[in-house]
């Protein structure tokens, strides 16, 4: 592999690396990802708010919010051709004391600066008409198009579409080393060497070591930040149908509550800088925090069980705009320290990194089966017949369905894979009763196996 | 005739069926897996039966007995249904192989049993790796489908349950290497809750401050200054009653319980709805539940205006 040269390797498969991919590759170009996790959007992008952000609080005039506007759109274009869900939410920015109230009519105005014009202000009598379990707020500014989508299947198909374009995605290749030989970049991984005419950086957490590693200098620092969530029981989304924003303050977005595409409630993320890379881990103080603050904002949620917990890690760097760095004459593009917009950003990240490299328009996107619907508002698999059995009754996942994600282009490489190709053993009993079944399905079938070697 | 559906197919739920078929009821017992029996199925371990039976069987064998009995008491055992609501109205919707139905009662009951607590109910510290899994899902895959889990477990807790654990690990040729007791609620009796001393197990009474994983399978497990090199971390007891479908129908819960809250007689908030055995609260004996199902059928049946003689 190593003598033919690919036209671009994307390393990362995050849902940048990806989306990315898959513009590259609809252009025409041969495209290598190279993934070091067992599996695609196993590291910062496995866990997010899963918000489609409409750019009304991002930096005026930045590369950020160009990118999550344009990727806004890219998917609202796709939704239909794609098979996207989309459950819409708008959200509220809202405002419980004196100060996050008198705090409103910049936001609202640098929303509207933003282009966002439809955002408007909400008396506490219209929050409380809209939202009636919420505890009572001051005022808030209402943003309309702020909507939840499924955070990773879009991913999976784009991934689907660079593999059906002749693309190669490999995981569990860790890129270690790499060097411009003056007309191909000559890149060394745990699994071989590949050349590739142009490189992008899309390694997220590691995307200041591959820049140190091919550039010998990088122009940024990641610095990961924590976000520990808790997920509440089913029952909780009945609670609450618009995404609740806090008034931000200086390093985040604060503590969101949210609506999930999966039929749940959401409250996350914390934000605590951590030195580790790889270990987003949770905590049972942060947790207990999340919790009564979930309470704080919406009371009925103290007596709601827990369904899940998890914490993500966000490439964050010493900087608060992304780190887009292109290097012409080696055709190397960095796209650094991508936070919580990125999954919104990602189609326009994409489309940026198609033009900094000069590539083509995007040609017909290939015929595919299509994609999974694991919305709870909409129909889902079960509903069917001919479904053999419910694996997983907590969020009622069919063998029809897992059958289908091992049988795929992309099968899982471990059952985080699985988790988020399927949302088997995603629910209340997180596996009691479907654990034994699941690796039973999946035995030989996994690259991590869940049983025991 | 009084058209009963029994959701979900434990000896709460084969009990109380069984008792309704007998005194003349149309029965449909609902059971979400391919086998009705419940939690016995997985228990390996004796003894059951001796309060149904009067004799000692293994889990399996006397779940094998409470279907048989329904099955030859007229109950009609349907498998793979999944109740996915309950209507106003009594209609339940279901989920089959086949497609979506829906189907009309005079009465239900819920006999949807319990679990053990997630990781994440319990909000444990550190990564989320294999490994970490309950005795349930454990059970599971050990008697069920003979796949191992993890090569050196640890044990979390001291319900009974957890002494089920210990001997189902060693049963795998996997003994546990420690048990950590630092878990509120409560212990299992004398003689059971003896057997780690017995077996000369480490134990532990520190709270887990972190879950280290390698390659996304646990490798060491910390509690303050302590560390344990572990693969597995088995979490026992502290049980939840399986009130999901409850919850989404709307049907009250008891939040000192956090089971299905019910009257003496246990009629929940829904007319017409009744509930029994561990739905109701934590953990109780398969024999518990039993005779608490079967004491439940007359209660069904006076309220729908049968007169109340037993069949037997």
């Amino acid at each position: 592999m190593a003598n033919v040269a690919f036209d671009v390797a994307v390393i990362g498969a995050g849902v940048v690396g990806i989306a990315t991919a898959r513009r590259l590759a609809l252009s025409g170009a041969r495209v290598l990802v190279l993934e070091k996790g067992a599996d695609v959007l196993s590291g910062a992008s496995k866990a997010n708010s899963a918000i489609l952000h409409t750019g009304f609080d991002a930096p005026e005039g930045s590369v950020e919010l160009a990118c999550m506007q344009d990727g806004y759109a890219a998917f609202q274009a796709l939704k239909g051709q794609m098979n996207l869900t989309q459950l819409d939410t708008g959200a509220m920015v809202t405002a419980w004391t004196e100060a996050q109230e008198a705090a409103l009519p910049a936001i609202l105005a640098a929303a509207h600066r933003n282009g966002v014009s439809d955002c408007r202000m909400l008396t506490a009598q219209q929050v409380a008409t809209r939202e009636p379990a919420l505890a009572p707020a001051r005022a808030a500014v209402l943003v309309p198009r702020e909507h939840v989508i499924d955070p990773w299947t879009p991913f999976h198909g784009y991934a689907a579409q660079v593999l059906a374009k002749g693309g190669t995605i490999l995981r569990q290749t860790e890129v270690t080393s790499g060097h411009h030989d003056g007309q191909n970049w000559q890149i060394t991984t745990s699994r071989g060497a590949f050349a590739a005419r142009a490189v992008v950086n899309a390694a997220g957490l590691y995307g200041d070591q591959i820049d140190l590693a091919f550039l010998g200098q990088t122009d940024f620092e990641i610095r990961p930040r924590k976000g520990q969530f808790v997920v509440f029981d089913k029952a909780a989304a009945r609670l609450l149908s618009t995404i609740i924003l806090p008034v931000p303050e200086p390093r985040t977005k604060g503590v969101v509550l949210t609506p999930t595409i999966f039929g749940n409630l959401l409250i996350g993320p914390t934000a605590e800088e951590t030195p580790d890379r790889d270990r987003p881990t949770t905590s049972t103080d942060a947790l207990d925090m999340l919790l009564t603050k979930a309470a704080d904002i919406l009371p009925a949620l103290r007596e709601m069980p827990v369904t899940a917990t998890y914490a993500g890690l966000r490439p964050a760097t010493q900087f608060k705009e992304y780190r887009i760095h292109h290097d012409a004459s080696r055709n190397w593009v960095t796209v650094g320290g991508i936070r919580s917009t990125g999954l919104t950003a990602s189609l326009g990240l994409a489309n940026h990194v198609a033009g900094l490299l000069g590539a083509s328009e995007c040609g017909p996107a290939p015929a595919l089966p299509a994609l999974p619907t694991l919305a709870e508002h909409l129909p889902r698999d079960w509903q069917n017949p001919g479904y053999g059995e419910i694996v997983c009754h907590c969020e009622m996942v069919t063998r029809r369905e897992i059958e289908a994600a091992l049988d795929s282009a992309l099968p899982p490489g471990d059952l985080g894979g699985l988790r988020r190709r399927t949302r088997c053993a995603m629910g209340r009993c997180q596996g009691f009763n479907c654990l034994g079944r699941i690796e039973e399905l999946t035995r030989s079938k996994l690259s991590v196996p869940i049983a025991a070697t | 005739m009084i058209r009963v559906a029994v959701i979900g197919g434990g000896p709460a739920g084969l009990a109380v069926a069984t008792e309704l078929a007998l005194r003349g009821a149309q029965v449909d017992l609902l059971d979400r897996l391919a086998q009705a029996g419940g939690v016995p199925r997985l228990c390996a371990h004796s003894p059951f039966g001796m309060r149904e039976f009067r004799r000692i069987l293994s889990g399996n064998a006397y779940a094998n007995r409470l279907v048989s009995a329904a099955t030859a008491a007229g109950v009609r055992i349907r498998n793979r249904h999944t109740v996915t609501g309950i209507e106003a109205d009594l209609t339940l919707r279901l989920s089959t192989p086949e497609g979506a139905v829906s189907q009309t009662a005079d009465a239900v009951v819920m006999a949807t049993g319990i679990r053990e607590a997630s990781r994440a109910e319990r909000l444990l510290p550190g990564d989320r790796p294999l490994g970490v899994l309950t005795t349930g899902a454990l059970q599971d895959m050990w008697f069920a489908r003979g796949a191992r889990p993890f090569r050196r477990p640890v044990i979390l807790g001291q319900e009974l349950v957890a002494m089920s654990a210990i001997l189902t690990c060693r049963q795998m040729g996997t003994p546990p290497v420690a048990l950590i007791r630092s878990i509120n609620g409560p212990i299992a009796a004398a003689p059971f809750r003896w057997l780690p001393q017995v077996l000369r197990m480490p134990i532990i009474d520190l709270p887990i401050t972190d879950l280290i994983a390698r390659e996304g399978r646990l490798e060491r497990i910390v509690l303050g200054d302590r560390e344990i090199s572990a693969d597995g971390l088995v979490l026992t007891g502290d049980w939840r009653p399986e009130v999901g479908l409850a919850r989404m129908s709307g049907i009250a819960i008891d939040t000192a319980t956090s089971g299905l809250a019910v009257d003496a007689a246990f009629r929940t908030s829904r007319r017409g709805i009744y509930a029994c055995g561990n739905v109701l609260r934590g953990v109780r004996t398969a024999g518990q539940c039993w005779s608490e199902g079967r004491a439940l059928a007359a209660t069904v049946l006076a309220d729908a205006g049968l007169a109340v003689n037993s069949a037997a």
